[in-house]
């Protein structure tokens, strides 16, 4: 029954291409984040970096969320039908509200690549606070993802 | 299109993809669920038994439902008549509306899945005991 489970023999290998991919998610949304925040208070450092990161950002995000969702059906059922729902409920729900923050976090992103292309931190004083309260919230959810993530890990992975 | 059209579309599609998620949560929309197990898919309500995944269901109707609407504001956009500037006014309310609507729904998602209590799916009964037993072991 467990063979009829999606790319079963490459779990391992797909989890650690993960792994890294969200440590990559992590850098560029954690520096997109702390260079975006002063520029509510009218700092000008490093606008030239904005665009690179959000692009690269864009890029982690997809891959990461699709090697996620594609490992997926692995996780559900060798991890947590047969694991955590038994013995470690809590970490079924700390999963839970993971699979569901990067689920959102996906939309989130659209919007933030879609405004990083029309809002200019220069002069645009209006957009900017939304623009900043995004960065900042995604790199929220990536975070809380690797940690939740890494810490199940150390428990039981696929 | 102007930017500020742009901008506002950018931003109903993040409102209405996270509100839409949110939805999926409260609402027992029928879904398409995938049967890990079975290498299947199903739409409608959720399965009673089995080992079953809402998740990409959910993702489906955010992005449909997310979609649409930025479509439907889009029309609008073209069909209203043309005004030069979008009102300050309602670009701030469209902002604080995306937000409000973001930390709601993160804040709702994490309280509600780390108290409700985990369905016990009875995967022996449903499926073959010999074939679980075999991959535990």
């Amino acid at each position: 029954m467990a063979d009829n489970i999606f790319l079963l023999a490459w779990g391992k290998p797909l989890l650690i291409l993960h792994a890294l991919l969200g440590m990559l998610l992590l850098g560029t949304s954690t520096h997109h984040a702390l260079i975006a925040v002063p520029w509510l208070w009218g700092s000008r450092k490093k606008l030239h970096l904005n665009q690179i990161y959000v692009n690269v950002g864009l890029v982690a995000y997809l891959l990461t969320f699709g090697l996620g969702a594609v490992i997926y059906p692995n996780y559900r059922y060798t991890v947590r039908a047969l694991y955590f729902d038994k013995d470690l409920p809590w970490a079924s729900q700390l999963f839970d509200v993971k699979e569901h923050w990067a689920g959102i976090g996906l939309g989130l992103f659209v919007s933030f690549f879609v405004l990083s292309r029309l809002i200019d931190p220069r002069s645009d004083r209006a957009g900017l606070f939304v623009y900043v309260f995004l960065s900042v919230s995604l790199a929220l959810i990536v975070w809380f993802s690797l940690i939740s993530g890494l810490l199940l890990t150390a428990y039981r992975s696929i | 299109m102007p930017r500020q059209q742009q901008i506002s579309l950018a931003l109903c599609f993040g409102g209405s993809y996270t509100l839409t998620y949110l939805l999926c949560q409260l609402l027992p929309l029928p879904l398409l669920w995938y049967l890990p197990l079975e290498r299947r898919w199903v739409f409608g309500w959720p399965p009673t038994e089995g080992l079953i995944m809402g998740w990409y269901g959910m993702l489906a109707w955010s992005l449909g439902l997310g979609l649409c609407c930025t479509a439907l504001l889009f029309a609008w956009q073209r069909l209203r008549p043309r005004q030069n500037a979008e009102p300050e006014a309602r670009s701030h309310m469209s902002d604080l509306c995306l937000m409000a609507v973001v930390v709601f729904t993160l804040f709702f998602i994490a309280r509600s899945l780390m108290v409700h209590e985990l369905q016990n799916i009875e995967l022996e009964r449903f499926y073959q005991q010999d074939q679980l037993d075999g991959h535990q072991h």
